[in-house]
């Protein structure tokens, strides 16, 4: 009974992840229609059973939008967080297994970063470099370096002091390879708990960078140009801006709960961090 | 008396810690000097704080030395990344307390047990799996267990595997950081004549740290008993424990059961008194005052010096002299 | 000396975070004095005035000169003129800074009752539906975008029912019904998100010390479960909020400047948005740099606090 319950929220999260994979790899598998299709006798259509969210403003199936959106969304999550952490793992494992002063210099760097609001630091880059997806990208990934940073950092230094790591030290066995082979697998569990929750937080930072002019640009299609391009249809057609919030907010929600889920598998005393 | 294989210099450690923004200094190991034998037991006593883990971790070169300094064989215990850093990880050894944590938990048994022979190069690639399983074999475990994760196996299970993970190289000496302490007491004594059985197979030395002075007594040839990272007394096992000089190794001995009902009965107990002091404001002179029944001016005043009392003890107290 | 440590690594970085913004302006691809002078380039007397800009920021000599010419600027407070209005970037800062601050302010008094009091009642009732549904709700709240409930929110109370106005700002002294009529619906599109998060870490911290013995041996001592719960767990459970809350004011500067763009109101946001959109850099930099070191402040009295509560704890 226990076990059943364990898994069912990680049958309906695996098919949702599926579902995004499809989205962003086969969208046409999911939908009939063309993201950029025009059909004037369709203009901001309620929904229906062939226009599930109804259509925008140029009769373009919502749906269709939000599926062909997803590519996107999902290189921008996933690139900002791998991105981030080819730079924040190495230096975590650095600064938690030596210590001393290049941890100092480490730790104050990644505060450093910490103490900007991600959306000013990206309004600050974004005025200097234009907006794009590649900026975007790297404003996140400079964002979410502290983060993985921190993450690893903690726990290297709990894992050096643990008696697999100090017998390797004593049988010679070089740094690089205590780093990456006893350290680095065994700090997988919390970092599989942060990488949705920093996911979420590059979706909904998307979101608002894209709505105040100043992430993705239409014609891109990414879901927070989608929210931009509908924020002018609340009155007239208020399914369409409803069907791509819920769409955000669904996808960010499930990334949080899945962070929580891999943190109570990694630490079942904790249901919640 | 046979070769010395460690000779401990008067060594120091000190650790700085920042806590709240203001540094703590601790003298975990205080201007000790001894000699490790070949193929002896040596046994470490004393409470926790006392340093023992601290020297067992500067014997093998884990431990950064604020002053002083350790030979093997006449080489000096050299800092990690030189060349005689490596030749001297296949003489010296450690094992650890917590067998729990002390297995990489994503690695198998036999992984773990073939990193040393690889990292040094010890036979044949083809080799390995074989020289694994006489490893295992060596230390009483099944060869199927090779295959396995450290999770299926008891505490007594994986701390046999560190034991032959730590043989692998076959070391000069072995370092046993409390290596019975997270077992139960019948898995103890299985342990214990393990060591034994291993000791009369090679030619190695122990040292064994423990807070049990009856193990330690069962096990070592020469005891030192510590107290706040000092030596309070040391020489051979049979010595100390018929005549303890120091009061304190007294108050240890009189303290431990003694396994065997009418003596038990008949023992005198004169238990410890107080708390191991705060070991960032030692108390002056002997450190040992605070807690001593026989303290007068001297020890307040003086830090008394390790002497000679018999031809195998040395003991650091004032009133030794006037015996 | 040694007490003085922690501080001086919050002067490094705030020394970083300034660096950083000087960068971003040399990143920048074109000439640094055409993006000072901004739009008006083009006017008669351009030539003259981007010499004066060269000469007022040492632009034609060595960057560390540069660099020092900014660093004096900063200490003195001297963050530049706009270049449109003409008008000095602190004194932009200054008028623009009380609404986004008590934007801040009402969403923090709004949320933290309220988070506080959910996340200790749910950790009490753990795994039953009130729990499940308090969790499930803040981890929603968490996760809709800000913009998108502000945009419902204006739609149904000041479209639809036409209860509220649906954007602009008065102040306070003229007429405080008209101000907090205005401020209502950004102050709860911004205490929402925060209601998420905060009742997400109090669940956690109380569950945690619901399992303590000490709350385990009082409960069994027979004293009430609501007297434990809001005397016992609370106080232990609620200190280490106030370093979250000092956290996520950087959090919530950032949802400030989307829910300002969105409702009209004329705070640091606005000014920043239309500073990038008009590139008027000066604005850009001298609005992030304030911020910035206002949050490190408040970080600085979070932890500050933090520590005079709970005298053992090791940040």
């Amino acid at each position: 009974m226990t076990i059943k319950l364990m898994k069912l929220p990680i049958i309906i999260f695996s098919t949702l992840g599926l579902l995004t994979l499809i989205s962003a790899i086969f969208p046409q598998f999911l939908t009939p229609y063309h993201p950029d299709e025009i059909d004037v006798t369709a203009l901001l259509q309620k929904p229906s059973w062939s226009h599930p969210f109804g259509c925008d403003e140029l009769g373009t199936d919502v749906l269709a939008r939000i599926i062909y959106g997803t590519r996107l969304e999902l290189m921008v999550c996933l690139g900002s967080v791998a991105l981030a952490s080819i730079f924040g793992i190495p230096c975590g494992l650095v600064a938690g297994y030596f210590g001393g002063k290049i941890d100092w210099i480490l730790t104050v760097i990644a505060d450093s970063i910490l103490s900007f609001p991600i959306i000013l630091f990206a309004v600050l880059i974004v005025a200097s470099l234009g907006a794009s997806v590649l900026t975007l990208v790297g404003v996140l990934a400079f964002a979410f370096i502290p983060r993985i940073f921190r993450l690893i950092r903690g726990q290297t230094q709990i894992i050096s002091s643990l008696g697999y790591v100090r017998s390797a030290e004593a049988m010679g066995v070089k740094t690089v390879k205590i780093l990456f082979l006893h350290i680095l697998p065994n700090t997988i569990g919390p970092l599989m708990v942060i990488v949705p929750q920093l996911m979420a937080i590059a979706v909904l930072i998307e979101a608002g960078l894209s709505f105040i002019g100043l992430g993705i640009q239409p014609p891109q299609i990414s879901w927070g140009s989608l929210l931009l391009v509908s924020k002018n249809y609340y009155v007239a057609a208020p399914w369409y801006p409803l069907a791509v919030g819920g769409v955000t907010t669904l996808a960010a929600a499930v990334l949080v709960f899945s962070g929580d889920l891999a943190g109570a598998a990694v630490n079942p005393l904790r249901r919640l961090k | 008396m046979s070769e010395i294989i460690l000779d401990i210099k008067k060594i120091s450690v000190i650790f700085n810690k920042m806590f709240f923004g203001r540094s703590q200094t601790i003298k975990a190991i205080d201007n000790v000097s001894l000699q490790i034998f070949n193929s002896e037991t040596f046994g470490i006593v004393g409470e926790s704080g006392s340093g023992k883990s601290t020297l067992g971790n500067a014997m093998i070169g884990l431990q950064t030395l604020s002053s002083g300094e350790i030979f093997y064989k006449e080489i000096a215990l050299p800092l990690s990344g030189t060349k005689d850093w490596m030749r001297l990880r296949r003489q010296l050894q450690i094992i650890f307390q917590d067998p729990f944590t002390s297995l990489n938990p994503r690695r198998t048994i036999g992984q773990s047990l073939a990193e040393p022979i690889i990292t040094h190069n010890l036979c044949s690639k083809n080799d390995v799996t074989s020289k694994v399983l006489s490893l295992l074999d060596q230390v009483g475990l099944n060869s199927n267990m090779a295959e396995r994760y450290p999770n299926a196996f008891s505490g007594g299970q994986l701390q046999r595997i560190c034991i032959a993970r730590a043989l692998a190289v076959q070391p000069q000496l072995i370092i046993c950081d409390e290596i019975t302490s997270a077992l139960d007491v019948s898995t103890q004594a299985q342990i214990i004549s393990l060591l034994k059985d291993l000791k009369l197979n090679q030619d190695l030395s122990l040292v064994f740290i423990s807070h049990d002075l009856g193990l330690v007594r069962n096990i070592a040839d020469r005891i030192l008993v510590m107290y706040l990272g000092r030596i309070v007394e040391i020489g051979s096992s049979d010595i100390i424990f018929s005549d303890p000089k120091h009061p304190y190794t007294q108050a240890l001995i009189n303290a431990a059961p003694i396994p065997e009902p009418s003596r038990e009965a008949a023992r005198i107990k004169t238990p410890l008194f107080g708390e191991i002091p705060d070991p960032q404001n030692p108390p002056s002179g002997c450190f040992f005052r605070t807690r001593c029944n026989q303290v007068h001016d001297r020890c307040l005043i003086e830090t008394p010096a390790l002497k000679q009392v018999k031809k195998n003890q040395f003991v650091s107290c004032h009133h030794t002299e006037v015996h | 000396m040694r007490k003085l440590a922690p501080y001086f690594r919050f002067l490094v970085i705030l020394w970083v975070v300034v660096t950083v913004v000087f960068v971003s302006l040399r990143l920048t691809p074109g000439d640094p004095a055409l993006l000072l002078l901004g739009p008006t380039a083009g006017r008669q007397d351009t030539a003259e005035r981007l010499a004066d800009i060269r000469e007022r920021y040492g632009l034609n000599r060595p960057i560390i000169i540069q660099y020092g010419i900014y660093l004096s600027d900063i200490v003195t407070a001297d963050l530049g003129k706009s270049n449109r209005s003409e008008r000095r970037v602190s004194e932009l800062v200054k008028t623009a800074a009380p609404v986004t601050i008590s934007l801040i302010l009402l969403s923090m008094l709004l949320a933290i009752p309220i988070s506080i009091y959910l996340g200790l009642t749910a950790a009490q009732k753990r795994e039953r539906p009130y729990d499940r549904s308090v969790r499930t709700l803040a981890t929603l709240a968490m996760a809709t975008p800000s913009f998108w409930v502000g945009l419902l929110l204006v739609n149904f109370f000041s479209i639809r029912l036409g209860l509220l106005p649906p954007s602009g700002y008065i102040k306070l002294f003229v007429d405080p019904i008209g101000y907090f009529s205005h401020m209502m619906l950004p102050v709860v599109t911004l205490a929402l998100y925060l209601i998420g998060t905060l009742t997400r870490f109090v669940y956690t911290e109380t569950a945690d010390t619901l399992e303590q013995d000490y709350i385990r041996v009082s409960r069994a001592m027979g004293i009430s479960s609501k007297r434990i719960l809001f005397q016992f767990v609370a106080r232990n459970s609620l200190t280490p909020m106030i370093i979250i809350v000092g956290v996520e004011v950087g959090t919530l500067i950032g949802g400030a400047v989307i829910v300002e763009e969105v409702f009209g109101l004329p705070g640091l946001g606005r000014l920043l948005l239309n500073a990038v959109l008009g590139r008027d850099y000066p604005v850009v930099q001298g609005t992030v740099l304030s911020i910035t070191v206002v949050v490190i402040l408040l970080n600085i009295l979070a932890e500050f606090v933090y520590k005079l509560l709970n005298p053992r704890s090791k940040i």
